[in-house]
């Protein structure tokens, strides 16, 4: 899986970058519209992350060039502006997600994945993680080959723990994916550990390991690392 | 009191004091002068009288009769009024006289001289100035009057409508003010005065809302920087224990703030009402939509939901600010709401109201929607919630209200 990523800000770049990175997924940078233009037609991505304000130009122009000339190409823009106008804009124009700064990056990860899931790019639909399997048409998930019944909330905070396996995750970031930017109006986090609690017990009764682990003082992890 | 009224009833006030103050002044040296004249009518009279006497000249008309007196007599001199029975036109009446005694020695002889003289013409004198006063009094009013309504009422007339313009000027208004033009110098210095007034307070208004603005878009790549970055030492191995503490303290902060940058923004955007379609949506799928988007958070506080729902209610709003209007008003009445308490929701198609079980609070109803008040410091949310739902009511001409009735705290939105 390849990514461009199209940021003018050199850390939030690298951050997008090294997080990315430690996916399955090769990514490479770009600073300007020109360079991103230049790589664009030079190679071949499956994604590119697009920041719509770039010092030389619109990321717009862009978005109807890679619409153009290599339409099964995922966009995702990134966008300082909450603007509905703008990501209007750049839905019509055919992208496929729109990201706010600021924004978690494990949400990131999360959106490009989807993207990924709804391209179809890998051919295979099932998302396979040890003994874990999840069937993202069907919604439905099988634990050691027994099938799990679970809550809408639950399927999705279990499809967000093996997108962003092996990461740490704040409650924040996993409430906020949940939730929407409804959880901005609340100031307590406390439901989530129900979810967590139910999901975890639902997964563990199928024999399946815990892979959920929590890093003192800072949330939660996900993973055999 | 209106100024024209004011200024017509002292000017006929003090115009009344005047004239009546003025005409017993005229009366009382009117009165002096006529009684000297008189006084020296009778004198120069009894003269007359006198010499004739004095030189032996047969007198016209009178006759002189003898009396005789055993006090003896001292000249003497006096003017006194006195009444005289008279008949006029076969009437008896008393008539008021002015009388001149004098008691004179002329040859060995003692005379006593009266002289009279009426005083009936003095006092229809005074009728005639009383009434030329009175007369005089009611044209001034009759002027007063008709200048005051008809003159300087047309010369009021643009101030009232200019009143009537400021009382209606908005700084969220774009266009400039315009005031009515008048002949009146003092008028047009104040339009003038207004007019400056006014857009200095625009254009301050404009530019505190574009630095908020431009200070929010600023504040959201640097935000970015430090939440990615704060993400990403999260992810790295080996951390100490109180390292990983730090690191939190430093995400979470950065999470408060980037939510209050958003929260900002939002607001300067609903001012700037930059949300412009409007359609009809119906007040009670909204309602349900958010019920359900915080279904966990009312299960977590184990609270009952009242529905008390007209049927088909909608109402015309922009969408998305009728969905942060319920999301807020929604979410608050869970997050003031104690453990196993009640929401109680009301719809009708002039208002709804949503109540909920909760703590008294401390600031009056009226501050509850302004910025930045919060009942609790210790709690996390900013105080915005309630000021983003006045805002969007105030865009759209809705009454809210706040009242804590019976412990329980009723918002209700009429429109």
């Amino acid at each position: 899986m390849k990514i461009l990523i199209v940021e003018d800000e050199i850390d939030i770049l690298n951050s997008m970058y090294s997080f990315l990175q430690k996916g399955d997924f090769v990514c490479e940078k770009s600073m300007t519209l020109f360079e991103a233009e230049d790589k664009f037609i030079s190679y071949s991505y499956d994604i590119v992350i697009l920041d719509i304000n770039l010092p030389d130009g619109n990321g717009l122009d862009f978005l109807k060039q890679i619409k153009k000339t290599r339409p099964e190409t995922g966009v995702l823009i990134v966008s300082a502006k909450d603007s509905l106008d703008d990501k209007l804009k750049g839905l019509d124009l055919g992208a496929d997600d729109y990201i706010t700064k600021p924004f978690h990056l494990a949400e990131l990860n999360s959106r490009v994945n989807s993207i990924i899931r709804r391209r179809k790019f890998e051919g295979n639909d099932m998302i396979i993680f040890n003994e874990i399997e999840i069937n993202p048409d069907a919604k439905s998930v099988v634990a050691n080959k027994i099938p799990i019944e679970l809550t809408k909330k639950e399927y999705h905070l279990l499809l967000y723990f093996i997108t962003n396996k092996n990461r740490v995750l704040t409650k924040e970031a996993i409430a906020e994916h949940l939730w929407g930017d409804s959880i901005n109006l609340v100031d307590n986090f406390d439901f989530i550990y129900t979810h967590m609690r139910n999901l975890r017990n639902k997964i563990k009764k199928t024999g399946a390991k815990d892979y959920l682990k929590t890093i003192y003082g800072l949330g939660y992890k996900f993973g055999d690392q | 009191m209106k100024l024209i009224e004011n200024a017509k009833r002292t000017y006929i006030l003090s115009s009344i004091f005047i004239f009546v103050v003025s005409s017993v002044v005229i009366y009382f040296t009117l009165k002096n002068i006529l009684s000297k004249r008189q006084d020296e009518k009778l004198l120069w009279d009894k003269e007359s009288i006198a010499r004739k006497l004095k030189y032996d000249y047969p007198l016209p008309i009178f006759e002189v009769d003898d009396y005789e007196s055993t006090v003896p007599v001292k000249d003497t001199l006096y003017f006194k009024d006195t009444l005289i029975h008279q008949m006029v036109n076969e009437v008896a009446k008393f008539e008021l006289y002015r009388q001149l005694t004098s008691i004179e020695t002329l040859h060995g002889k003692t005379y006593k001289i009266i002289t009279r003289s009426s005083n009936v013409r003095n006092d229809d004198f005074f009728l005639v100035i009383a009434l030329s006063v009175g007369v005089v009094i009611l044209l001034l009013i009759v002027t007063v009057f008709f200048v005051n309504t008809v003159i300087v009422g047309n010369a009021w007339k643009p101030f009232y409508e200019n009143l009537e313009i400021l009382k209606n000027f908005s700084v969220e208004d774009d266009h400039a003010i315009a005031l009515q033009d008048s002949g009146v110098d003092e008028f047009k210095e104040l339009n003038t005065s207004l007019i400056k007034l006014t857009n200095k307070i625009k254009s301050d208004f404009k530019n505190l809302k574009e630095f908020t603005e431009n200070a929010s878009h600023e504040m959201q790549t640097p935000l970015a920087i430090i939440q990615s970055k704060s993400e990403i030492l999260m992810q790295s191995e080996n951390l100490k224990r109180n390292q990983k503490q730090q690191i939190k303290s430093i995400y979470s902060a950065t999470q408060r703030l980037s939510k209050l940058n958003k929260t900002l923004l939002l607001l300067s955007k609903i001012e700037n009402r930059q949300y412009g379609e409007k359609e009809d949506v119906s007040i009670n799928d909204t309602i349900e939509k958010h019920l359900e988007i915080f279904e966990d958070f009312i299960e977590n506080k184990k609270i009952t939901v009242a529905k008390n729902y007209t049927l088909n209610v909608s109402i015309f709003t922009n969408p998305m600010l009728f969905d942060m209007v319920i999301s807020n008003l929604v979410s608050n009445s869970i997050k003031h709401n104690f453990k196993n308490g009640n929401i109680e929701i009301i719809t009708t198609d002039h208002f709804f109201s949503f109540s909920n079980s909760g703590e008294p609070i401390n600031i009056a109803s009226k501050s509850i929607f302004e910025r930045f008040k919060k009942e609790s410091k210790s709690s996390d949310s900013f105080g915005l919630g309630l000021a983003i739902v006045k805002k969007v009511c105030d865009t759209n001409n809705w009454q809210i209200n706040h009242s804590f009735i019976d412990n329980q705290h009723v918002i209700s939105i009429y429109f």
